[in-house]
């Protein structure tokens, strides 16, 4: 017998099925649901109390984790509306972007081999700022247009940008040794 | 020191009631345990009054065994049988151990896991550690005057699954009911936070004797959130001493010193090292086994110029820690220091250089992290009093995966992941007509699976023969709330399924831990006997307990022939109670568990809807 | 295990890494990213007067199998005419390198590089009568 994991993460948390989320009662609702849930509670219980209050535990992180996260919301906010992302097999993006990612690319190979902190943490700089232009771009076609085909477009740059930081940050880590 | 006190008197439930809880930090240099009287935490000492147990281990050839100062003491002559910080040696292999340089003891490569040649046979660390554990169980009891119900066994938080999973083995071997493995940084949290009452975010900066933590978490009003650990689990003070007597070996050319002379060098090293963090220079006498008798001395410039690379190893985890939870050093409100390694001063200078603010020290680096654990303890032993509403968040420290073909690393967990947690993934077959398909699992961060650790091969048979590609085999991960890890993996199309608890390569099987355990209490069947229905007993009444405060509240979840059934079972229990085989008790145990299967889920549902419902208004209103 | 030797060939010697002037003569030019691993590839291929793709070159940011599948495509399409080059599959390029399930995705990457540097040759120079629009598609 698995318990009931009909609802959405939205409603576990007690927030509204939107883009936007006040980053304070998302929190508030983890907790919450966390307090009543936890294997913590349950550890003098019955076995059964202890296997249920894990799967609880563990769904509960799982929807604040994907919550807590602009392109994993973005994500499953589109797929509860029926819309895919396609981040496997669509690989054409505009040719700007990409030779925008090209150069970024180039700049983090340069910046490493160089040893460069400061350029890569300016770098760094100029992909989070291009990354909140698009959050805010991703907010208005999710929330306000509800233009999904965008949104979807918009969480596949995304990613490029998610990429780009890692590999600043373990360009970071090589210059430290 | 003083913990502030975590519930009002009267509070909490009546001293005859209470399960008596201890938390054990088990360290690499030594040991101890704590618990909870009359609303706080303290340390337990031993009938000399020492806190601390050094965690070293001498066997006899008779198979008698000394543990802590007697053993410590005969180290340098008889380095062979006296096991010194086993630790290190948790869930590691022959290969791992060997990076330790020259070690006294005459290892043999057991599958998995190192074991040790001793007068007294072949030891494998599990069962050193588990020796050290019985003292301090012992010890527990006989002040607490009792039965333990169970302890919290702290272990570092960059432990892996192997070292994990050697560690809970070691406490169930020493008799010990396992309430939770808790990572050493968290509960030198909780010590720190309930008894400042402290918020924000914090760093747990903890170098022990052979291992390095840092833990970066968020405490908010009841709440203790690991946002990101890293470490290095074979880093500590331990490493200080070796740099020591290495120093002195070459500038003394003392060649090749026996197995007695290391250790009295590391002695040596580890007195001098601690005297250095007072004085500005240090000097002991020493006498090697060839009768010649030496001075080492050591300033404290030479000290910090010989360990400066040591330091800074603890500097690259802690930027990743920061990294990972998304901060900058300043973003940090205070750091705290645990472990003995810390009270280094050039330690605490590279500490407070790199978070550009002075380590808070007012706790006993030492006895903290057991207090932290002898808190949760408490409250997982169900002694919760009004005031103990907090709850703790902790994480992974490393990555849970799959070799995939061409021995790459699929991540399937990512480190820093809250637990519990589980996470499912897909793979196919690639020859048609397959069916079977090795799945190989691992933990670490790199790409490749030969530079990770491996925790354990198993194979998922059956699978229905299809073209290649067409099967959906889908493998979920479980961590659970110690962060063990266990593995199912189940063909999507046709539903077979195979479904393992990860038992570490180093080969303990369930078994083999039940039948160490059932040697090392007595030889005498009837002892044994007496001892398993002793312990099946007591776990029957925990269980009718339960089940009967959960029928006081919700009993109206339950049907007619439900209830009935539940009774039923009840009965069979008491029944199998009153009689005397362990072995019907068992079976009436788990007869009930699966008997309360369904109410339970029903109860947790009605206690979330219910939690949810209670949120306000305006909130659902908004949706 | 580790990866295959092909993979490793290709990747520690990449073959035709590079570029061409991209207003050069004959030069197209093709650029895929992939969103799921962050990969971006440019592929480029210069194209002489009878139709015959006589160099390729190719810049890629990403893994090992990625830089190996876009090396390993510049040198099949070498020689080739464009419609030859356009018929090479991802699935004969993951065979080649004898890649694995996770990294097929490289494959396809450079199987819609190829494409799409033929797609805009054919914007560029006429011939052939592949829309633009197909260059991802497949």
């Amino acid at each position: 017998m698995t318990p009931d994991f009909s609802r959405d993460h939205f409603e576990l948390l007690g927030l509204a099925v939107r883009f936007a989320v006040d980053a304070a009662r998302l929190e508030r609702g983890y907790r919450d649901l966390q307090s009543q849930v936890h294997p913590d509670r349950f550890a003098a219980a019955t076995e059964a109390e202890r296997r249920v209050a894990m799967q609880w535990a563990t769904r509960a992180n799982e929807a604040y984790r994907t919550l807590r996260d602009p392109i994993e919301r973005a994500r499953y906010l589109l797929q509860l509306r029926g819309y895919d992302t396609e981040e496997e097999s669509n690989t054409s993006m505009p040719a700007d972007f990409l030779m925008q990612q090209m150069e970024w690319r180039e700049a983090v190979d340069v910046a490493r081999d160089a040893g460069d902190v400061s350029e890569l943490e300016r770098l760094r700089g100029d992909i989070r700022r291009s990354r909140d232009e698009m959050l805010v771009m991703l907010e208005r076609a999710l929330d306000a247009d509800a233009n999904f085909v965008a949104g979807c477009s918009l969480v596949r740059k995304l990613r490029f940008l998610e990429k780009l930081e890692a590999e600043i940050d373990s360009a970071l880590e090589l210059t430290e040794h | 020191m003083g913990l502030l006190q975590i519930s009002e008197p009267g509070d909490s439930p009546e001293p005859h009631q209470r399960k008596l809880a201890v938390g054990i930090d088990l360290g690499t240099t030594h040991s101890l345990a704590a618990t909870v009287r009359s609303g706080a935490a303290e340390v337990i000492a031993d009938d000399e009054g020492r806190a601390l147990l050094p965690s070293i281990v001498r066997y006899f050839p008779d198979g008698r065994v000394d543990v802590g100062y007697d053993a410590r003491a005969a180290q340098a002559e008889d380095p062979a049988n006296t096991i010194v910080s086993v630790k290190r040696f948790m869930g590691r292999g022959v290969a791992d151990v060997a990076k330790y340089g020259a070690l006294p003891y005459h290892f043999k490569d057991a599958p998995g896991m190192v074991s040790i040649e001793t007068a007294a046979g072949p030891r494998s660390p599990v069962q050193v550690s588990a020796e050290i554990l019985k003292v301090l169980r012992e010890r527990s009891e006989r002040a607490l005057r009792g039965e333990l119900f169970g302890a919290v066994v702290t272990v570092p938080a960059y432990f892996d699954d192997s070292q994990r999973q050697a560690t809970k083995d070691a406490a169930k071997l020493a008799g010990l009911n396992v309430l939770r493995l808790l990572n050493e940084p968290t509960a030198a949290a909780i010590a720190y936070g309930l008894d400042h009452a402290s918020e924000g975010t914090f760093a747990i900066f903890d170098l022990g004797g052979g291992t390095f933590d840092i833990s970066i978490l968020k405490l908010t009003r009841g709440v203790f959130e690991v946002l990101s650990t890293n470490g290095d689990s074979a880093l500590g003070g331990d490493d200080f001493d070796q740099a020591v007597a290495t120093h002195w070996r070459v500038g003394h050319r003392i060649a090749d010193a026996k197995g007695g002379d290391t250790r009295r060098l590391l002695a040596a090293a580890r007195e001098v090292k601690e005297r250095l963090s007072f004085e500005e220079e240090a000097g002991v006498q020493v006498t090697l086994s060839y009768g010649q008798s030496l001075r080492l001395v050591l300033t404290r410039s030479e000290f910090e110029k010989i360990t400066a690379g040591l330091v800074q190893r603890t500097l690259a985890p802690t930027r990743k820690a920061l990294r990972d939870a998304k901060l900058e050093p300043a973003d940090i409100d205070g750091v705290v220091l645990v472990g003995g390694a810390t009270r280094m001063p050039h330690l605490q200078r590279a500490v407070e250089g790199h978070f550009g603010k002075p380590p808070l020290k007012d706790l006993d680096p030492d006895a903290v992290v057991a207090l932290g654990a002898a808190i949760q303890a408490n409250v997982l032993a169900g002694n919760r009093a009004a005031g103990d509403d907090w709850l703790l968040l902790d994480v992974i420290p490393l990555s849970l995966g799959l070799e995939t073909m061409g021995g790459l690393v699929e991540r399937v967990i990512p480190r820093n992941s809250t637990i519990p947690v589980a996470r499912a993934q897909e793979f196919t077959t690639f020859k048609d007509g397959q069916s079977a398909m090795a799945l190989h699992v691992v933990q670490g961060e790199r790409e490749l699976v030969a530079d990770n650790r491996s925790l354990a091969r198993f194979e998922l048979r059956g699978i229905p023969p299809m073209v290649a590609g067409a099967a959906r085999i889908q493998v979920t991960f479980q961590v659970d709330a110690d962060g063990l890890l266990s593995v199912s993996a189940r063909e999507a199309t046709t539903g077979v399924e195979s479904s393992i608890v990860v038992k570490p390569s180093y080969g303990l099987s369930d078994d083999e831990v039940a039948r160490m355990l059932q040697e090392s209490f007595s030889h005498a069947i009837e002892d044994r006997d007496a001892r398993a229905l002793a312990e099946q007993r007591v776990e029957a009444e925990s269980l009718l307990a339960a089940i009967r405060a959960a029928l006081d509240q919700d009993a109206d979840l339950l049907g007619e022939d439900e209830r009935a059934d539940l009774d039923r079972r009840m009965a069979g229990l008491e029944r199998a109670w009153n009689a005397t085989d362990h072995r019907a008790i068992k079976a009436a145990i788990e007869a009930l568990n699966r008997a309360s299967e369904a109410f339970a889920t029903r109860r947790m549902d009605r206690a979330v809807s219910g939690a949810l419902a209670g949120r306000r208004l305006d909130e659902v209103a908004s949706r | 295990m580790a990866y295959s030797e092909k993979v490793i060939d290709h990747y520690e010697n990449p073959r035709n890494v590079g570029s061409f002037g991209k207003d050069d003569e004959g030069v197209a030019t093709g650029m895929v990213g992939a969103p799921a691993c962050g990969d971006v590839m440019k592929l480029q291929i210069k194209v002489n007067k009878d139709g015959i793709i006589e160099d390729a070159k190719f810049k890629t940011y990403g893994c090992g199998s990625a830089i190996a599948s876009s090396s390993l495509v510049t040198e099949w399409v070498k020689g080739k005419t464009i419609d030859e080059a356009a018929t090479i599959r991802n699935t004969q390029i993951a065979a080649e390198l004898a890649l694995p399930p996770v990294k097929i995705h490289c494959s396809i990457l450079a199987e819609d590089a190829i494409k799409a540097a033929i797609a805009d040759y054919r914007k560029k120079y006429g011939g052939g009568d592949i829309p633009a629009e197909s260059k991802a598609a497949d």
